[in-house]
């Protein structure tokens, strides 16, 4: 498996680029590339050229996650200020606003079967989750607090809940906290199910792997990435070798690989086989704040497609195979 | 009298099947009878899913009732149905989905809400992801909704969208609101609300002497821009292409308020714009059940076959063959008549399309000119 650069953006954005997610294909459009940014805008790329589609603003802070429902029809941008901005792909209309308490609203995504948005909570240490088809606030899970904490020490900074991941058949929910726990929850039922320790720095993203619905891989600052049997609470394996924090992971659609990005600049490939990175690519200038596997589906699509996005402002899409 | 004098001829009322605007708690005691008549088979001591009888909207079930004390002639549909069953495999989801939908409308009627066909399908994508997938399906769903429980849209809850533009020497008042002077709304004009409701109590008045319905809204944005409607006392009315049923609604009620103004329609030279002068004229099948009734006296101003003699020969362009497919089916339809007939002949015989805007080759102002000449000479068919 390798990974080959096809298209660099410089200064797609007009400050840092901080969050990518794939909008699916529909019947009538090709996937598309949602990129959120600092500079308060989310902006719709068209591969392979990366062709700015749409450009929408309205944020009022910086654009802190992106996220696609699996339609392909619906995407949500979140930003600094704790608003959710839920709208139609092709026409930006605005569907919903879903508010927050300030810093209580941080990486999102839709469950597989797109009824649900999964929030994570921030300094509310809960995930939010909202009913996509009447954009209520369904449930709120919390992680517990430990037994031991005193009164006044509400979770405080410990268990800020920074990244979310749903499992592939919608089950089980993941999120990542800044002390490093990983906390699982039972979906349907809205219960805390068991801690998954390992990390003792923040997590800062989460991925389920979609062959194996029991297997989960977190970044961290702590330069590793974890993978874990998610049910049965055991770590599975570590992949280092990245010099500083690892802020982004994404799986292939193929199940064999993941990619990471880091703070020390670089995009790795890694074989899930051999537990190595079998390529480094190192075409950004800055940290690597989001990698991105395209889904898979769509009109004549063969290749699979990776999107990364850097604090230098720029976007870049390898070719995955 | 007048009544009389508005209907058809005599019996073909019969037939004719109209989808009825009917208040909220009615369409929800009809959506409560099918299912109720849904559940009493289902329950009886031969039990069976019932199939769902829906107006056919189809040629096969279209009838063409022609004015013979107006002008009017006009499509209807008539009684002949067509069924969504769940025992056919390749059919069962189209059953479930109007089931889906019948649902959905029921929730929006007990709420109170008024919701458009894009939010309906918002809402059915969340909720019934493996059903629904696109804006056609759900359009398609509610039509069969209508067909099912013969009631408009708009009594289910759907608001139309606003797509239409009217403008020129009309004043619109909505009841307990200011008046609106259309001419003062700039090169755009004022939209044509969605609300049927609304649209029903609008109060309008005019010291036009014509309606001119423009196909193109950029067509339109050059005469509003251009006050037209100043030059030759008229009010311009668009749909921006194939006609909504709220831009119908509005040209009806004009047609009805200011009997005496002649409607004249300026479309493209192809199909298309034929077919969308007939939208106008006649009525629509996909919409049979509840448009029937807004059709108007509108008259084929221009483009036509001897306009071409004015426009230079580059801007003929080919027919595409979705226009061949359009004439196909205007072709087939026993409503039109013999000179417009002639003139598709001639359309698809020579192969080729011409646009308004080809009349700007002779300057930005001699479309208001071509126009004014036209109505003049009273050249309209």
């Amino acid at each position: 498996m390798k990974l080959a650069g096809l298209k660099s953006i410089e200064n797609a954005h007009d400050e840092s680029v901080w969050a990518a997610a794939w909008v699916p294909a529909t019947e009538s459009r090709p996937a598309l590339l949602l990129t959120g940014s600092l500079d308060e805008t989310v902006k719709l790329w068209m591969p392979d050229e990366l062709v700015l589609q749409q450009n929408n603003t309205g944020h009022c802070l910086g654009v802190v996650a992106v996220a696609a429902h699996p339609s392909g029809i619906i995407a949500a941008s979140a930003s600094l200020d704790s608003f959710v901005r839920v709208f139609d792909v092709d026409t930006n209309a605005t569907i919903a606003t879903l508010e927050a308490p300030p810093s209580e609203v941080w990486q999102m995504q839709f469950d597989p079967k797109g009824s649900i948005l999964a929030v994570a909570g921030g300094s509310s240490a809960s995930i939010k989750l909202w009913d996509t088809a009447t954009w209520k606030l369904i449930d709120t899970l919390a992680i517990p607090r430990p037994e031991s904490s005193k009164p006044t020490d509400r979770g405080g900074n410990k268990k800020f809940v920074l990244s979310v991941a749903w499992s592939p058949d919608g089950r089980r929910l993941a999120c990542g906290s800044m002390d490093g726990t990983i906390s699982i929850f039972d979906v349907n039922r809205a219960k805390f199910l068991h801690h998954l320790e390992g990390h003792y720095m923040p997590v800062r993203s989460l991925v389920y792997s979609p062959v194996d619905p029991r297997v989960l891989f977190s970044a961290s600052d702590d330069g590793h990435v974890h993978m874990y049997d998610a049910e049965g609470k055991s770590l599975i394996g570590a992949m280092s070798g990245h010099a500083s924090w690892v802020l982004s992971v994404d799986v292939s659609p193929d199940g064999a690989a993941i990619a990471t990005g880091s703070s020390d600049k670089t995009v790795r490939l890694w074989d899930l086989n051999m537990r190595a990175a079998v390529q480094t690519m190192s075409n950004h200038a800055d940290q690597v704040w989001g990698v991105a596997f395209r889904p898979p589906g769509g009109a004549g699509v063969r290749a699979g497609r990776l999107a990364s996005v850097s604090d230098d402002k720029s976007i870049s899409l390898y070719d995955y195979s | 009298m007048a009544d009389l004098c508005r209907s058809s001829t005599f019996f073909s009322d019969q037939n004719l099947c109209n989808a009825d605007i009917i208040g909220s708690s009615e369409a929800r005691a009809r959506i409560e009878v099918a299912v109720l008549n849904f559940l009493k088979i289902l329950n009886s001591p031969s039990p069976a899913i019932s199939d769902l009888p829906l107006i056919s909207r189809r040629w096969s079930n279209s009838r063409v009732n022609r004015g013979l004390l107006t002008e009017v002639s006009c499509i209807f549909l008539s009684h002949s149905f067509c069924t969504r069953s769940l025992m056919r495999p390749n059919a069962a989801k189209a059953f479930v989905r109007v089931w889906k939908v019948v649902e959905m409308c029921f929730q929006i009627l007990v709420q109170e809400k008024r919701v458009t066909q894009r939010e309906l399908f918002y809402k059915l994508l969340c909720s019934s992801p493996q059903y629904f997938t696109c804006q056609l399906q759900v359009n398609r769903t509610i039509q069969d909704v209508v067909a099912l429980l013969r009631c408009s849209r708009y009594s289910l809850g759907i608001m139309a969208s606003s797509r239409g533009a009217v403008t020129g020497r009309l004043l619109l008042q909505e009841p307990n609101q200011e008046t609106v002077d259309c001419s003062a709304c700039g090169s755009s004009g004022h939209a044509i609300s969605g609300d049927m409701n609304l649209l029903e109590r609008m109060v309008m008045k005019t010291d036009a002497r014509y309606i001119i319905v423009v196909e193109k809204h950029a067509i339109f944005q050059r005469l509003a821009e251009d006050r037209v409607f100043n030059q030759i006392p008229s009010i311009l009315i668009t749909a921006k292409g194939y006609p909504d049923i709220a831009t119908r609604f509005l040209l009806y009620r004009m047609s009805r308020a200011f009997p005496d103004l002649p409607i004249l329609a300026l479309v493209d030279w192809n199909p298309a714009g034929l077919a969308i002068l007939c939208t106008f004229k006649f009525g629509s099948i996909g919409m049979g059940l509840e448009a029937y009734r807004y059709a108007c006296n509108v008259k084929w101003l221009g483009l036509r076959g001897d306009d071409l003699q004015l426009i230079p020969e580059e801007s003929l362009i080919p027919l595409k063959p979705r226009d061949l497919q359009i004439a196909k089916s205007l072709k087939s339809s026993e409503i039109l008549e013999e000179n417009y007939r002639n003139e598709l002949e001639v359309m698809v015989q020579s192969g080729r399309r011409a646009e308004i805007e080809a009349l700007y080759f002779r300057g930005y102002n001699f479309l208001g000119k071509y126009i004014a000449k036209k109505i003049v000479q009273a050249n309209y068919v």
